[in-house]
């Protein structure tokens, strides 16, 4: 014998009885209504976006000798990843991959202690090119937007989040 | 349904305290995990706290509806163990052992296989 408890519960799930209840509706048109409640909210989720930028803009503006206190890089961050959400949710596509560029960034200078303020800068100019607000840019534009942003990632050396999670 | 991070403290804090508060059924009640892209490295801490299932953010409705139907409908049973609460990860769904066949109409597919393993054997 091991010695190690072992307890096995089997809970009944208040969700599994709901689904086994006669009535409600199908699924089809649940999905059908939450996408139409969705879409409306798109014209809030444009000003979600801009006040993001605004805010990663007003911190990046305070930076002192081009750098930034560490409290001002995960504030950054965080407003760059409600970027990502609602980009993403909101199919833009652009945006949501420069914003994931700010989060690598700033995720990357904050493990390494780093304080640079100048990448900051360079993905508020293209989170302001691809926001839902501002004129589409060309698919050329965009891509070559998108991998300038890359070589900034190169040049720190920095990795993306979701290829560090195993 | 939680964040993988709260305001005050991280989800996988908020689904240990769950998992082992002694009220029933708030205890094994099923938690769903939504991480948005910076908090994805905290998915495993959350997974090991005890959550029931872990999603992506962005996410779209067909996805979540067919997350919980799938929660609803697929029931699990909850261990408890000095170092673990939640419900049992093991749900890999496996073939009978060394290739037996339980059914009937499994016959056919029994046969293809012995007539395979006859036709190697003669070719070797």
């Amino acid at each position: 014998m091991s010695g190690v408890m072992k307890m096995v519960y089997f809970p009944k799930i208040k969700l599994q009885e709901m689904l086994l209840r006669p009535g409600g509706i199908a699924r089809d048109e649940a999905i059908h209504t939450a996408i139409e409640n969705l879409r409306a909210e798109s014209g809030e989720s444009n000003k979600v976006i801009e006040d993001a930028i605004a805010a990663i803009a007003g911190i990046a503006a305070g930076a002192k000798a081009n750098m930034l206190p560490q409290a001002d890089m995960k504030a950054i961050m965080e407003q760059a990843d409600q970027i990502v959400t609602v980009a993403g949710t909101f199919g833009y596509e652009y945006l949501d991959r420069a914003a994931r560029g700010l989060c690598d960034i700033t995720d990357g200078l904050i493990r390494t202690g780093c304080g640079d303020a100048a990448p900051i800068h360079v993905h508020v100019m293209a989170l302001r090119l691809f926001s839902p607000m501002a004129a589409a840019p060309s698919v050329a534009e965009a891509e070559k937007v998108l991998s300038e942003l890359a070589s900034v990632k190169a040049f720190y050396g920095f990795t993306p989040i979701d290829a560090q999670v195993n | 349904m939680i964040e993988a991070d709260l305001p005050d403290m991280s989800g996988s804090d908020l689904i240990n305290w769950i998992r082992r508060e002694n009220k029933e059924p708030l205890r094994f009640v099923p938690i769903l995990v939504l991480s948005s892209y910076t908090q994805m490295r905290l998915l495993s801490a959350t997974r090991d706290a005890g959550a029931k299932l872990l999603l992506k953010k962005p996410l779209s409705a067909q996805a979540l509806f067919d997350r919980l139907a799938w929660l609803a409908r697929t029931p699990r049973s909850y261990i408890e163990t000095r170092n673990y609460v939640g419900p049992d990860r093991r749900f890999k769904e496996v073939a009978p052992p060394d290739s037996v066949f339980k059914r009937e109409t499994d016959e056919a597919e029994q046969a293809a296989k012995a007539e395979a393993d006859a036709s190697r054997s003669a070719a070797q």
